[in-house]
């Protein structure tokens, strides 16, 4: 295509903030004034050119309009014509007429865009050159040799400013060179200035210009001047002569912000440049948008990992590389590390972070880097020795251990155990609490405990007992999987099928209980008519019933059977609709029991409508209405409260704040700053506390 | 080393508070709370009680860097009044110059104590008539949490040292967390 020829150059230049000409001295004026006309009849010949340009491609003629290739200043005798050194159009791709070796070579429009703009650019270096030495115009003398560099420098510059064919690009280049030669020395000041501009060249030749930058040649202004003057991609060529070292200079001895605001001007080749420098990604990253970064990351891919693996002190790693970073950077670092990047990573975290870990989004920067479950899984067979697992076993929480295990089948589980080693075992069995062996056992299919048992000689799971309070699970007895298999084989059958795998776990923490063949298909006959079809969740009932299996199920069905259904909102107290159900006036102060607050009642002590969310339940222990209880009469307890003399003293001590206590068979409080019955549950009524409430939770989480 | 960290409930999950407040579309439940404190790397109380009212942790922690500068004890409750049994968490400055803090739980099953509050007006009585009530049997109540806490099997909080400096710092900062959030959620329902 052609449009990057002449139209486009001009339309090009024409964006181009050009810088104004100081005003023309007495001696040495460079406006055009009388030569106005010369000027215009210029301005006209390049039009001509321009608009009878061809395109190469479509042989039609190029070009926008006029206006946008030429721009005149408003009418006025001293107004300026802007030109430029401009293409002609002999500047088209195509086959270059000579041959070399057979073969044609093509230059392409690359290469004439480079060429051309190397033309242009010392051009207009020219042009500001004898812009600036006129401004020290008063201090020449006519004959001096710096006015006469200046007069033969302007002669350059108008000799070439004018539509050049492609030939005449080096002739113009050398001339335009020679020209800004001869500005040398035209005046101490200039020669002052000049020398710094060449400076600046030489530092991108030769010192690095992080160097410049830190010993204070230049401000971040001159740097944006210059950026500004050279024009798109100069500086960051000059950038690619920098070096790592001077930048990492750069960012510890600047403030980031400091940093990133001067290195900003050298753009995404910069970027490139630093592609191997990962250790301050999370500053170039501040300074980049993403798609720069993905960039950078996409570029360096192993040599980041290998760049992280340098650091021999992984915490530092983790403060400088990765806790400084965007959760998304985060995780497009991880999806290039290796495995042993990443247990680096996890070498650095303390007890305490590990349990942030725990929640999804408790740290959504690690939470990233669990995202890459198949190095997670390298990283467990890596956590080596024995005591680095049993140190991170035993920090662990279970809703960690969950979030471990989640998405792994037991084959996996038993795969990481063994290729952990068998001595690792030995040293982990007897180390590891109790409570988080047991969590782990209960999580292994037979497949699995198999694995786990195998790994272990000389111990099987049968040595492990329950925790306190808890079942642990236990192999079952001959005599019972025989009684089970002989008189409750269609149970067994029923509960395989909603259970999967889980089915063993499940026998075998019933096995650990008081529960005998027949209470074991009973509750397995239970499993399968409500639904407790998650194993896991199971588990976790029979760690909060221990023994009281069956009084914990009863409990459930006290739930169930009033119409629990597991979906009841949790109400927090003084929330909801203030609409009022029941109304009293105290001391001409009108008190009220709203919607809301009957909400509230219902979901914590009602069992048709108590919230099963773990957050209702470890509330503390539930004092319940007695099964069968209806919001009707609810309400109707709560408006007799309301209209009590106990509640009116209660009203009365709380003024403006709340007050709590127990009026006859119940407990209420009174919030003065809203003037309602907040709480009121009966006193005590039926008492269930939190670990009961917690079996039945798990029972209910079954389901799901 | 005492860390005390806030946690709020989001999809019936705990989760840390500054993770709500560090994210913009999180919109935090006020009437849920969890406190996690870590002692020199042992969990105590997270996981197993909610602690009800932000705004009223928040309060209560401001309270117990006041008491605690004043040089006596604090004591921060749940924020849950409509439950039985529910924890209170004591803590004690040293009894000497360079001596270590003390932390403890109790829990107030006396039917008139147990709606006390350390704060006036978020319950009844007095302020200092749960402290007294408190100071007079202090070694009981302590103790009696320590069993039930070993028979659930889970960490005793029964006097554990701590730096005092580092727990007035992480009362202090609970309580700013505690504000932050209650400012959210004030600025998210002004924005409906």
């Amino acid at each position: 295509m052609s449009e990057f020829d002449t139209n486009v150059t001009a339309s090009r230049a024409d964006q181009r903030e050009q810088p104004r000409r100081r005003a023309p001295s007495p001696v040495h004026r460079f406006t055009v004034g009388s030569t106005h006309d010369r000027a215009e009849a210029e301005a006209d010949e390049i039009a001509r050119l321009v608009t009878s340009a061809v395109d190469a491609r479509t042989g039609r003629p190029t070009g926008p309009s006029p206006a946008s290739r030429i721009r005149r200043s408003p009418a006025g005798a001293t107004a300026v014509v802007r030109r430029r050194v401009q293409k002609d159009p002999s500047w088209t791709t195509g086959p270059v007429g000579s041959v070399t070796g057979g073969g044609w070579l093509s230059w392409s429009q690359q290469q004439i865009d480079e060429k051309f703009t190397a033309v242009e650019q010392a051009h207009h270096q020219l042009e500001q050159r004898i812009a600036a030495a006129e401004g020290q115009g008063a201090e020449l003398a006519d004959a001096s040799p710096g006015a006469q560099g200046l007069g033969a420098a302007k002669a350059t510059y108008d000799a070439w400013n004018r539509p050049i064919t492609w030939k005449e690009g080096e002739q113009a280049l050398k001339d335009i060179n020679v020209a800004l030669a001869k500005l040398d020395g035209v005046s101490e000041r200039y020669a002052a200035q000049q020398s710094k501009e060449r400076n600046a060249w030489a530092d991108a030749l030769g010192r690095p210009l992080a160097g410049a930058l830190l010993d204070g040649r230049y401000t971040l202004e001159q740097l944006k001047d210059l950026d500004g003057r050279l024009g798109q991609g100069v500086l960051a060529e000059l950038g690619r002569g920098v070096g790592i070292k001077r930048i990492n200079d750069l960012m510890e001895l600047l403030p980031t912000e400091a940093a990133i605001e001067t290195l900003a001007p050298f753009g995404g080749s910069y970027l490139l440049e630093l592609k191997r420098d990962i250790p301050n990604l999370p500053q170039i990253a501040k300074g980049c948008t993403h798609a720069e970064v993905e960039a950078v990351l996409d570029t360096v891919s192993r040599s980041a990992a290998n760049k992280l693996g340098t650091y021999r002190n992984a915490k530092r790693m983790m403060a400088e590389v990765i806790t400084p970073l965007e959760a998304e950077l985060v995780e497009l670092v991880a999806a290039r590390l290796e495995s042993e990047q990443i247990e680096d990573l996890f070498k650095t975290l303390t007890v305490a972070r590990v349990k942030v870990m725990a929640g999804t989004k408790q740290d959504n920067r690690v939470a990233k880097l669990y995202e890459h479950r198949a190095r997670l899984k390298s990283l467990q067979v890596k956590l080596k020795p024995a005591d680095k697992i049993v140190g991170y076993w035993n920090s662990m929480q279970t809703r960690w251990l969950e979030k471990l295990w989640a998405g792994k089948d037991d084959a996996d589980v038993a795969k990481v155990l063994t290729e952990v080693g068998v001595d690792a075992l030995n040293s982990l069995l007897p180390t590891m609490e109790q409570a988080k062996l047991y969590d782990l056992s209960t999580r292994l299919s037979n497949k699995g405990l198999k694995g786990f048992g195998e790994a272990m000689p000389g111990k099987d799971l049968t040595a492990v007992t329950a925790p306190a309070g808890g079942a642990g699970p236990a192999t079952p007895s001959d005599a019972l999987l025989k009684d089970l298999g002989s008189n409750h084989g269609a149970t067994l059958k029923a509960a395989a099928k909603l259970l999967g795998s889980g089915i063993d776990t499940v026998v075998r923490r019933c096995a650990a209980t008081p529960l005998d063949a027949s209470k074991t298909a009973s509750f397995l006959s239970k499993a399968v008519t409500y639904g407790w079809k998650n194993s896991a969740s199971l588990a976790s009932f029979f760690d909060k019933a221990g023994a009281n299996v069956e009084a914990r199920v009863a409990l459930f069905e006290d739930f169930g059977n009033d119409g629990n259904r597991g979906t009841s909102p949790d109400v927090d107290g003084e929330s909801g609709p203030a609409t009022a159900v029941h109304e009293c006036v105290i001391d001409g102060v009108t008190w009220k029991v709203a919607e809301g607050d009957v909400n509230h009642y219902m979901s914590g002590h009602v069992y048709a409508t108590y919230a099963m969310t773990l957050a209702n339940v470890q509330r503390g222990t539930s004092s319940m209405w007695p099964t069968g209880t209806t919001r009707a009469t609810v309400e109707q307890d709560a408006g007799t409260v309301l209209g009590s003399a106990r509640f009116e003293a209660l009203a009365r001590a709380a003024g403006n704040d709340y007050e709590a206590g127990a009026a006859g068979a119940f407990r209420a409080g009174a919030q003065g700053k809203l003037h309602r019955m907040t709480m009121f549950h009966p006193n005590p009524g039926t008492q269930l506390s939190i670990p009961w409430m917690e079996a039945v939770y798990y029972l209910f989480k079954s389901r799901t | 080393v005492i860390t005390l960290e806030l946690y709020l409930v989001e999809d019936d999950r705990w989760v840390p508070a500054r993770s709500v407040l560090g994210d913009a579309r999180s919109r935090p439940r006020l009437g849920a709370s969890a406190l996690s404190i870590e002692i020199g790397g042992t969990e105590y109380a997270l996981d197993r009680w909610n602690l009800g009212s932000v705004e009223l942790i928040g309060a209560q922690a401001d309270d117990c860097v006041q008491r605690l500068r004043a040089g006596g004890p604090a004591i921060l409750r749940s924020g849950v009044r409509d439950r039985q049994h529910v924890p209170f968490f004591l803590f004690e400055p040293p009894h000497t110059p360079h001596g270590s803090a003390h932390v403890s739980q109790f829990f107030v099953d006396d039917a008139e104590a147990q709606d006390w509050s350390p704060l006036p007006g978020w319950g009844s009585s007095d302020p200092a008539a749960l402290f007294e009530w408190v100071a007079e049997r202090r070694d009981d109540l302590i103790a009696a949490a320590a069993d039930e806490a070993r028979q659930v099997d889970v960490p005793e909080l029964a006097d554990v040292a701590v730096p005092f400096g580092q727990l007035v710092d992480e009362l202090e900062r609970l309580a700013g967390t505690a504000q932050a959030v209650v400012s959210k959620a004030a600025k998210l329902d002004r924005s409906g």
